[in-house]
C-alpha cells in the first residue's frame, strides 16, 4: 500500500479510529490489533511475502528468548550468527542472488573457462533490506546486553512490522521502539496534530517535489545522448531533488503516521542538502541507516581508532556496504566508493565532525564561506546521485561526460518554470524551518491561525494539482 | 480525542466545502458563457476519436465542421454535443466515428484512467451532470480528485481571460504530417485477422451507453445521426473484432445510417499510421466526401451500408 495512493487514505483513519476508539482498552489488544493492521499492509502489496516477515519475527523472537536463557560466550555466538545467517540469507537471496550468479559467470568467461547457471526470476520482497536491518538490530543489542530480550510476542511482532516504517523505514532500534510497545499508549491531541503536520509535508515533498522531478529527470536520463551539457546538469540537480523529497517525504509521512499512534520514530533526515561538508552530509542523510552502519559495522571494525590506514580501510567497507545495500548494481558500489572518495580528506585531516551543528544555527542568514561549502557539497553529492539514478556504470560515465561539453554553456532544453517556483518556495521553507525535526514543525506558528491553515491547504492544493499517480517510493526497490 | 476528530473533520470540511463552492461557482459560469457556437453555415459536424480527427480536412468539405478530438470518448463527446446541439439551432446533421475500437472495455478506461481524465475533464467538468461525476469519482477517486482540481484552474483561467471560446479548443482536423505504414509493415507479418467472438472480448459497458445518449440528443433535436466509419488500413488491428462490431451495430444502432469508409482506395503513402490518414489521405478522401457524400445528403439519396 502506498501512502500516497487513495487505499492507504482509506486505511489510515478506519486503522486510527479502531485504534483509539475500539481497541484501546488495554494494551495487549493495541499490540495485536498494530500487527493486524501492518500485516494488512504489508499483505495488500503480496500477502505471500508475509511470511518471511513472520518467520524473521519469530526466529529473532526465539533467538532473543534462548540468549535471555545462555550465559555461555560460546553458545551465545552461535545464537547471534544464526540470527545474522537467517536474516542477511534472505536477503541475500532476494535481492543479490542474481548479482552474485550474474557476475560470477562473467568473472569466469573473463578467465576463458565459461560457465552456465540458470538465473532466478525473484521478486524482491518490499521492504526486506529494512526489516532485516531492524530485527538484526534487535539480536544484536540482545547479545551485547543492552537490551532486555522480550517475552512478549506481540509488542516483538509489532516492532518488526509496525507499518508505518515496515516497508521504507526509518529503521529503528529496538532500544528505541521497542519499549514503547511495553507501555499503553494514550491519545495525546498535539502529538497526533503534529502527525498529521507532518504527514501533509511529506506528501508535499513527495507528490510535488520528487514525483514531478522524477518526470523531468526520466526524460533527461532515459534520452541523455540528446540533450545539452546543460541540460543534463539540470537532469542531475532534479534527481537530487527527487531522491530527497521522495525519501524523506516517505519518511516524514511514517514518522507522523506513527506519532498519530502514539509512538516516537527517530529523525531520519536532517536537512542534508544544508551541509558544509560530506561528513555533515551524512550525519543528516538517511540517518536511521548511518547511524546502524556505524554501530553494527563501522564501530565494531575500529571505526575511527586505529592507525590512519585501518581508519581509511573502514569508511572505505562502511559506505562500499552501504552502496550495496541499497541495491544489486555495480552503480551503487560506484556511488559509496565516490562518497568514500569526498570523506576521505576530512577524515586524514582530523576534520570530519567540524559541523554539528545546522548551518546558521543563530542567524538567520549562512555566510558566504557557508554558502559556498553547501554549494561545494551539493555539487559533490549531485555528481554521486549520477551513478545512484543511471542503469549502468557506462550509462553514468556517458552521461557526466555529456555534461562536459560546450553546450554546458548553453540554455537548457527543458525548463519547467512552475517547478523551479516550486522547488525555490520548498528551499525556502525548508531553510525557514531547519533547526526543526521537519520543515514546517513550527512553521507559521507566529501567523494568525487562519492564515496557517490557509498555509495547509495550500499545501494540499498543490499536492492535488501537481499529483502524478504513476511514481512509486523509489526506496521500496531497496 | 474528540476535539481532535471534530476539528479534523471541520477542517477538511472547510476545504473540501470552499473547493466545491469554487469548482460550482465557476462551473456555472463557464455552463452560462461557453461559447460553442459554429459559422452559421456549419451545418454539418463530425465528431470522435483521433481517426476522424485526421480523416477530415474540413476546409476541402462545404458546409462541414469536424470537432473530433484525440482519444476523445463518447463519454466526452456527449458532453460537448450538448452544448454544441443547444447552441447551434442550424446543425442538420451529425456524424459520430462508429469503429471496431469503439466498443471495447479500453474506450471505459479512457472516460476515468489518469491520463485521460486529466486531459479531458478540465475542458468539459462544467458540463457534467451529477451522474456523470458520480461515475467518474467511483472509477478513480484519485485521479478525479486531481481531474477536478486542474478543472477549477481551467476554470479560473478562462474566466479571468474572458477566454470562453470552447469550439476551436475541444477539437478540430488535425493535420498529420507523417508516412510511417511502409515501416510498421516491413516488422508485421500480413495476417488474415482470425475473428474475436462476443464471448471472449471484453466490451464497453460504459462509453458505449454515452453513443446511444448521443444518438437520443439528436432525435429529440430532430438532427439527422449517422454512424460513420472513417477509413483505415487493411492491416489495422482493429479488424479482428469486425464480427463483433457487426453484430453490436446491428442489435444496438439497427435504425442509424451507417456510413462505412474502412475500405476507401488509399496507397499506404496517404496513411500517417496503420489507423490515421496523413495530410494526404486527408486530403483525398475529404475531397470524395464533399462530392459523394454531402452533395448526396442533400438529395437524401445517400447510398449507405
Amino acid at each position: 500500500m502506498l501512502f500516497n495512493s487513495i487505499d492507504f487514505a482509506i486505511f489510515l483513519p478506519i486503522v486510527f479510529l479502531l485504534y483509539w476508539f475500539v481497541i484501546n482498552k488495554n494494551l495487549k489488544l493495541q499490540n495485536a490489533f498494530l500487527v493486524a493492521a501492518s500485516y494488512l499492509f504489508y499483505g495488500w502489496w503480496d500477502w505471500r511475502f508475509l511470511s518471511l516477515i513472520i518467520f524473521s519475527t519469530l526466529v529473532d523472537y526465539g533467538i532473543g528468548r534462548m540468549l535471555a536463557n545462555e550465559k555461555k560466550l560460546n553458545k551465545r555466538k552461535v545464537l547471534l550468527w544464526i540470527s545474522i545467517i537467517v536474516n542477511l540469507g534472505f536477503l541475500g537471496f532476494f535481492k543479490y542472488y542474481n548479482f552474485f550468479l550474474d557476475n560470477f559467470i562473467q568473472a569466469f568467461s573473463w578467465l576463458g573457462t565459461p560457465i552456465s547457471a540458470r538465473s532466478l526470476n525473484i521478486i524482491l520482497p518490499v521492504g526486506i533490506s529494512f526489516y532485516t536491518f531492524q530485527t538484526l538490530s534487535y539480536s544484536i543489542d540482545v547479545y551485547r546486553k543492552k537490551l532486555e530480550p522480550t517475552k512478549d510476542i506481540f509488542a516483538f511482532a509489532a516492532f518488526v512490522s509496525f507499518f508505518p516504517q515496515l516497508v521504507a523505514g526509518p529503521i529503528e532500534r529496538a532500544t528505541n521502539l521497542l519499549p514503547q510497545f511495553y507501555k499503553k499508549r494514550h491519545f495525546n491531541y498535539h502529538k497526533a496534530v503534529d502527525g498529521l503536520r507532518q504527514i501533509l509535508w511529506g506528501l508535499f515533498k513527495k507528490v510535488v517535489i520528487a514525483d514531478n522531478c522524477a518526470y523531468i529527470v526520466n526524460t533527461i536520463f532515459d534520452d541523455h545522448q540528446n540533450y545539452s551539457g546543460s541540460t543534463l546538469v539540470l537532469g542531475a540537480v532534479f534527481f537530487a531533488f527527487q531522491i530527497y523529497g521522495d525519501f524523506s517525504g516517505y519518511s516524514d509521512i511514517a514518522i507522523g503516521t506513527s506519532r498519530m499512534f502514539g509512538c516516537n520514530l527517530k529523525q531520519n533526515f536532517a536537512f542534508p542538502y544544508f551541509s558544509r561538508d560530506i561528513a555533515e552530509f551524512w550525519r543528516r542523510w538517511h540517518i536511521s541507516l548511518s547511524t546502524w552502519f556505524r554501530d553494527y559495522l563501522y564501530i565494531p571494525l575500529g571505526g575511527s581508532r586505529g592507525s590512519k590506514s585501518q581508519q581509511v580501510r573502514n569508511v572505505f567497507i562502511i559506505f562500499l556496504v552501504s552502496g550495496f545495500w541499497h541495491g544489486a548494481n555495480w552503480t551503487f558500489i560506484v556511488w559509496g566508493g565516490l562518497n568514500a572518495l569526498y570523506f576521505l580528506p576530512l577524515l586524514l585531516t582530523n576534520i570530519n565532525r567540524s559541523h554539528i551543528d545546522i548551518v546558521a544555527v543563530h542567524k538567520k542568514w549562512p555566510s558566504l564561506n557557508e554558502l559556498f561549502r553547501i554549494f561545494i557539497t551539493f555539487t559533490l553529492t549531485t555528481i554521486a546521485w549520477v551513478f545512484f539514478r543511471a542503469e549502468s556504470i557506462d550509462h553514468a560515465m556517458e552521461y557526466i561526460s555529456g555534461i562536459f561539453s560546450v553546450s554546458l554553456f548553453s540554455i537548457p532544453q527543458i525548463r519547467p518554470t512552475d517547478l523551479f517556483i516550486l522547488i525555490i518556495m520548498f528551499i525556502g521553507i525548508e531553510w525557514a524551518g531547519r533547526r526543526n525535526l521537519y520543515a514546517i514543525e513550527n512553521f507559521g506558528f507566529k501567523w494568525k491561525r487562519p492564515i496557517r491553515i490557509l498555509f495547509y491547504y495550500t499545501l494540499i492544493v498543490l499536492i492535488f494539482w501537481f499529483s502524478r499517480n504513476d511514481q512509486e517510493f523509489i526506496y521500496f526497490q531497496f | 480525542m474528540n476535539s481532535f476528530l471534530i476539528n479534523t473533520i471541520k477542517f477538511f470540511m472547510i476545504f473540501y466545502g470552499s473547493l466545491l463552492g469554487l469548482i460550482f461557482t465557476s462551473n456555472y459560469f463557464i455552463s452560462e458563457n461557453a461559447n460553442f457556437k459554429l459559422d452559421n453555415n456549419i451545418d454539418k459536424i463530425i465528431v470522435g476519436n483521433s481517426q476522424p480527427e485526421c480523416a477530415y480536412n474540413d476546409s476541402l468539405i462545404n458546409n462541414f465542421k469536424n470537432l473530433s478530438s484525440s482519444a476523445e470518448t463518447y463519454f466526452y463527446i456527449y458532453q460537448k454535443l450538448k452544448k454544441v446541439v443547444e447552441q447551434n439551432p442550424q446543425l442538420q446533421s451529425v456524424f459520430i466515428e462508429f469503429n471496431p475500437t469503439n466498443i471495447l472495455i479500453r474506450e471505459d478506461q479512457k472516460i476515468w484512467r489518469d491520463r485521460y481524465i486529466n486531459h479531458h475533464l478540465p475542458n468539459y467538468n462544467a458540463f457534467l451532470n451529477l451522474k456523470d461525476n458520480k461515475l467518474l469519482a467511483l472509477k478513480n477517486i484519485g485521479g478525479y480528485q486531481h481531474a477536478i482540481l486542474k478543472s477549477l484552474g481551467y476554470n479560473i483561467e478562462r474566466i479571468a481571460l474572458n477566454r470562453y471560446n470552447y469550439i476551436d479548443s475541444t477539437g478540430g482536423y488535425l493535420y498529420l504530417n507523417r508516412h510511417k505504414v511502409n515501416k510498421i509493415l516491413d516488422t508485421l507479418t500480413p495476417k488474415n485477422f482470425n475473428q474475436h467472438q462476443k464471448e471472449n472480448i471484453k466490451l464497453s459497458n460504459y462509453d458505449i451507453l454515452y453513443l446511444d445518449k448521443i444518438v437520443q440528443l439528436c432525435k429529440e433535436k430532430n438532427i439527422a445521426v449517422y454512424l460513420i466509419r472513417s477509413p483505415y488500413h487493411k492491416q489495422f488491428i482493429g479488424n479482428q473484432y469486425e464480427t463483433v462490431f457487426q453484430q453490436i451495430k446491428t442489435e444496438r444502432f439497427n435504425d442509424i445510417k451507417f456510413l462505412d469508409f474502412k475500405d476507401f482506395p488509399l496507397e499506404n503513402s496517404e496513411f500517417g499510421d496503420l489507423q490515421h490518414l496523413n495530410y494526404k489521405g486527408a486530403r483525398k478522401f475529404s475531397r470524395w466526401f464533399n462530392e459523394n457524400i454531402i452533395d448526396s445528403l442533400k438529395n437524401e439519396s445517400i447510398k449507405v451500408n
